[in-house]
């Protein structure tokens, strides 16, 4: 079995992750910025985390022979403050051009306020500007409906933005008809307890077909699975899916989308 | 070819057919078993189903009958303690009935019952956390 872990917080991981998700069958690894679990206090901060998503953290994946990429933006939780977002999207156009970076993301609304409307704005702009991927996250919980909406709104609002060129990630039952029929790609979040479990993620691909849809683990610094994505194509199998149709879903269909970025590529790939 | 049930070391009883009878059986099943399996191979993009009612019972009744006893647990629990309940309990209660709904689409509908119905942005988001339900609010 082959896979690629299409969203992941590694430096919240341990390094025997790396060694499970490459003996489990990881061909690649992307990890998009992300809230530290605190407030940074400034920019600095930021130009550091953007440092180790670039430079180190490909770094120790490569020790496992994994192609790590990254997609960098704020994070929805830290957008309240505008002037900092503003100085943190100021610092990306720099960094975009190193050999990992695929994208802008996860970006996106966290409790749907018009100051993380108004920076979600900025990074779709960015991302315009730039001819970047989009990785959105949307809400958790009881505002993942609404924040869908209003991210599809922000999104269908930019004539240059394409949708086949955006993932909107984290979609259940509620929101994955709105984000597919809108022509977007869809992320289902494989959790222990919030967002999805794998029997539900098999639900909605053969509900709604798994031709833009992707799974991924979001693992992070909370609870969490590294191999949650092995563990749904357990699923699969259990549920009668054939090895042709698991390969699509996990490896063929990540590929697909993150192949619009000319930097993706993966191991014995070469441009 | 004995005819009637008879019991087996095991207890049970089953009915005894003539070989003809088990090999067009066989057939059949197996011709219902190979439909299912291209039907299988070309369902993760043609968006089908890829099992029976039986077959997801076999693979989930276990699980969901644990997953409904945690639930009755969870209510008689919240029933013998002291205090009021807030409007996580009033929204879990709306989405309990969806449950016992006759059409499909159950997850979404309970989903829909836990979320925020409304359009517009809040004016300022003074918290990052989630609850999983809406106040109203």
């Amino acid at each position: 079995m082959r896979y690629i872990e299409p969203h992941a917080h590694m430096v919240s991981r341990v390094t025997d992750d790396y060694q499970q998700m490459v003996v489990a069958g990881c061909a690649a690894v992307c990890e998009p910025a992300f809230w530290a679990g605190f407030d940074r206090s400034s920019a600095d901060g930021f130009y550091d985390y953007f440092c180790q998503l670039t430079e180190h953290e490909p770094k120790r994946a490569a020790k496992f022979g994994l192609p790590h990429f990254s997609w960098l933006c704020i994070n929805p939780k830290e957008s309240e403050d505008v002037k900092l977002a503003s100085d943190v999207i100021a610092l990306i156009p720099k960094f975009l051009e190193r050999p990992n970076v695929i994208g802008i993301g996860e970006i996106g609304l966290n409790k749907n306020s018009r100051n993380e409307m108004k920076v979600l704005e900025m990074h779709v702009d960015l991302a315009a500007r730039h001819d970047q991927l989009i990785l959105v996250h949307t809400p958790h919980l009881e505002d993942k409906l609404k924040g869908t909406r209003l991210i599809l709104d922000v999104l269908r609002a930019d004539s240059r933005i394409k949708p086949e060129r955006c993932l909107i990630d984290h979609v259940e039952e509620h929101t994955v008809k709105m984000v597919l029929d809108a022509g977007f790609w869809g992320g289902m979040t494989l959790y222990p307890e919030t967002k999805c479990t794998a029997a539900r993620a098999v639900d909605m691909i053969e509900l709604y077909s798994g031709e833009r849809l992707w799974m991924n683990s979001a693992c992070d610094w909370g609870v969490s699975v590294p191999l949650a994505i092995p563990y749904a194509a357990l699923e699969l199998r259990k549920r009668g899916h054939s090895a042709g149709a698991i390969d699509r879903l996990i490896y063929q269909n990540p590929k697909r989308f993150l192949s619009q970025c000319v930097k993706f590529k993966l191991a014995g790939e070469h441009n | 070819m004995v005819n009637g049930p008879r019991a087996t070391s095991s207890g049970y009883r089953i009915e005894q057919r003539s070989y003809s009878d088990i090999v067009r059986v066989s057939v059949i099943a197996l011709s219902k078993e190979l439909k299912l399996c291209a039907h299988r191979e070309n369902s993760m993009l043609a968006g089908k189903d890829t099992m029976i009612r039986h077959q997801l019972l076999d693979l989930y009744y276990l699980e969901a009958r644990a997953k409904l006893i945690d639930l009755a647990a969870f209510l008689d629990r919240l029933e013998r303690a002291d205090g009021e309940a807030d409007f996580r309990f009033t929204a879990f209660t709306k989405a309990l009935s969806e449950l016992q709904s006759s059409s499909g689409s159950r997850a979404e509908r309970v989903l829909a019952c836990l979320s925020d119905p409304t359009n517009e942005p809040i004016a300022l988001a003074t918290t990052k956390a989630a609850c999983g339900a809406w106040s109203g609010k």
